[in-house]
């Protein structure tokens, strides 16, 4: 059975220990392409690993194929347009559909009567937003795999296979953060998904989002003022949850209301806080063991510890 | 923002219970940021001998110009004014003796600003702070700045522009162009290459090309001028996408203007519907009439007014989205406001940032992760340690 560990952002964490608790004998494919130009300077992280770690070097490779690939590159600028075209649409609708959820909420506060129906109505709207804008970026993807297929492309083939060949040879994939938008084009790229079976996976940080099944993205100080979105799909290795890294400081400013909102956007998934020191360990691919983590209940509470388990 | 309470100030209190003396007065110069600034309360001050003092500014709610008192027995003038926290204001100090009436810099107060017109000096009331995205960060690699000359039959003149291209260059994506009117002055007088530099750097905004022009004839270029809007959409535009390989559409295609600027970017969208994505305004001097008579504000504002007469008589959709700010403080505020309804109708989201501020280039700098963050949305929410 996989093993699989997402942290929270590295504060002081050891990841030897972690790499060791695998309980497996071999170098560590180490993915730091959500670091972008930076991905390479990972020292210190490999130390942390316990040395020996083999980069995959994912962002590099990507950088390679749209400048060999010119008609790929093309294609895959299309594709962005389409997808950040889609994005504003979501954006947009996605709006006014939490405005609809909010009026309800004032129209009712203060009253004897809750909102039962009418909240459900609303947030029901919000919800099918989301299926259909993750949907619709599913078959986005889709059609451009369709017509650029990438086993077809020699410089992504070639990539792949040598990203193969070096997962081969390791005991074990960690994922590091950054860019999640990135990382996650890298991880695509690479097909990484399917090299991580039966290997140990840990991840931190932006690295739990990309290996679960959607992107959310939430951030109370956006100068733009976006709502929690669902931004992507991610790798889908971990199911069953939403990984919200670096959670308190980036929901600083939500109330139980706009929580409680979120966690009923997201089910049947879970909402997952990871701050630094949390830790969570997935069983056949979803969350087991929820004591090291917080949990977004459905009234809006964090939970933690013995509560959210 | 209304003239001070009746009561004096505590400065000024402590003054008068313990002594007026010249050395007094000297010491409450030496130890006191002027003006004074005592919670809400913000008080003016000129030493000197004079038939009259007041304070020369154009803020709304209060008497133009201001007049300071002499406190009693002194040398020393004052005047005090309540101001909301966080509020910031450009003033002169008039002096008057004799027949001889001269305009000033505040001469107790270091803070001064410039512009094209000349200095003014500041004063910021509690609460304000500078952003910090406005101060060169050397860890920003700095964008390039290149001056381009481009033959406008439209404008039958040369213009002047001067290409902004960010440091960095993504592979994978075409950059949206953002132009700039008033280019000279914003990028002197708001700092606005530094501002992008740091709201790119911290992916606070997306990364964009920006062209800022240089006015020739500026109050008949930017007054609505159909030659001038021509000169945008079918010249500097499609010249500067094509030749950069920008994104071409409009949602990559944003025009922004602050005063007269403001007019010519809203003329430029109104003369070609749906080719502009977005329009950020700035303090636009969208003067309009009603029941008074067309020329009341003048020659120069006569085809603004006619322009913006038009639009309100019948406003339609012309771009997606406007970002619109203007100072509470400034004369433009009550026009400016009086259109939010008409713009909301001619795109189809309006985010409207009234700044407690004026009529200046560093209010409109002040505004610009406020209006650049929402039209070009960063990536900073996509950045998780690493």
């Amino acid at each position: 059975m996989r093993q699989v560990t997402l942290l929270g952002p590295l504060d002081g964490v050891d990841l030897g220990a972690e790499v060791a608790a695998f309980g497996v004998d071999g170098p560590v494919a180490l993915v730091t392409a959500g670091w972008e130009e930076g991905e390479r300077n990972d020292a210190d992280v490999d130390r942390r690993l316990g040395g020996g770690s083999r980069n995959l070097n994912l962002y590099g490779r990507r950088l390679d194929v749209l400048e060999s690939d010119p008609d790929y590159a093309d294609a895959e600028r299309l594709l962005r347009t389409q997808l950040d075209e889609l994005r504003d649409l979501y954006l947009l609708r996605l709006r006014h559909a939490l405005a609809g959820v909010e009026v309800i909420r004032r129209r009712f506060a203060g009253e004897e009567r809750r909102p039962g129906p009418e909240l459900d109505g609303a947030i029901d709207a919000v919800r099918t937003l989301d299926e259909t804008h993750a949907t619709a970026i599913a078959s986005a993807y889709e059609r451009f795999y369709t017509q650029n297929p990438p086993h077809s492309r020699p410089s992504i083939d070639r990539h792949r296979e040598e990203v193969a060949d070096i997962v081969a040879g390791c005991a074990a994939i960690a994922i590091a953060g950054g860019h999640v938008g990135v990382l996650n084009d890298c991880l695509h790229l690479c097909n990484l998904a399917a090299l991580v079976e039966e290997r140990p996976l840990l991840a931190w940080s932006s690295g739990c989002m990309a290996v679960t099944e959607r992107i959310v993205v939430i951030d109370d100080d956006d100068p733009a003022g976006r709502p929690d979105e669902i931004y992507d799909i991610g790798i889908g290795v971990a199911r069953g949850m939403v990984a919200l890294p670096a959670a308190m400081p980036r929901l600083h400013a939500h109330d139980p209301d706009r929580l409680a909102l979120l966690a009923r956007r997201c089910a049947p998934s879970i909402c997952v806080l990871l701050d630094a020191g949390d830790r969570l360990e997935l069983q056949s691919g979803s969350p087991a063991d929820l004591g090291m983590v917080g949990v977004v209940a459905e009234d809006g509470q964090v939970l933690r510890g013995a509560h959210a388990a | 923002m209304t003239p001070g309470p009746a009561r004096s100030p505590r400065a000024l209190t402590r003054l008068r219970s313990e002594g007026r003396s010249p050395e007094a007065i000297d010491q409450l110069l030496r130890e006191q940021r002027i003006p004074l600034v005592e919670g809400t309360t913000c008080t003016f001050l000129w030493r000197g001998d004079a038939d009259w003092v007041a304070i020369e500014h154009r803020m709304l709610e209060l008497p133009m110009p201001l007049p300071l008192r002499r406190l009693k027995g002194t040398d020393l003038w004052y005047a005090s004014v309540e101001l909301p926290r966080g509020s910031r204001i450009q003033y002169r100090i008039l002096v008057r003796q004799g027949d001889n009436t001269e305009s000033m810099d505040d001469p107790l107060n270091p803070r001064v600003v410039g512009d094209a017109i000349g200095s003014q000096s500041v004063l910021e009331a509690d609460g304000y702070v500078t952003p910090d995205w406005t101060y060169p960060d050397p860890a920003a690699v700095s964008g390039d700045l290149v001056d381009l000359r481009i033959p406008s039959r439209a404008l039958r003149r040369e213009a002047h522009v001067t290409l902004y291209i960010p440091s960095r260059m993504r592979r994978d994506r075409r950059m949206p162009l953002l132009v700039v009117h008033d280019g000279g002055d914003f990028l002197h007088y708001s700092s606005m290459a530094t501002v992008l530099d740091n709201l790119m750097h911290r992916r606070l905004m997306a990364d964009c090309v920006v062209a800022f022009t240089h006015p020739g004839d500026r109050l008949r270029e930017y007054a609505a001028s159909a030659a001038h809007s021509r000169f945008l959409t079918t010249e500097l535009v499609p010249q500067v996408e094509g030749t950069l390989h920008l994104r071409g559409d409009a949602r990559g295609r944003v025009l922004m203007g602050a005063s007269f600027g403001g007019v010519a970017a809203l003329s430029a969208a109104v003369r070609a519907p749906g080719f502009y994505g977005a329009l950020l305004l700035e303090s636009p001097s969208l003067r309009f009439t009603e029941a008074t008579p067309s020329g009341t504000f003048g020659e120069t504002f006569a085809p603004v007014v006619r322009f913006v007469n038009s639009v309100r008589a019948r406003p339609k959709k012309v771009t997606d989205r406007m970002f619109l700010t203007y100072g509470a403080f400034e004369p433009l505020a009550v026009p400016d406001r009086a259109m939010v309804e008409v713009l909301e109708r001619m795109c189809d989201e309006l985010r409207v940032v009234e700044a407690l501020d004026g009529h200046n280039w560093i209010n409109w700098r002040d505004r610009l992760l406020d209006g650049l963050g929402w039209l070009f949305p960063g990536e900073a929410p996509l950045i998780f340690p690493a």
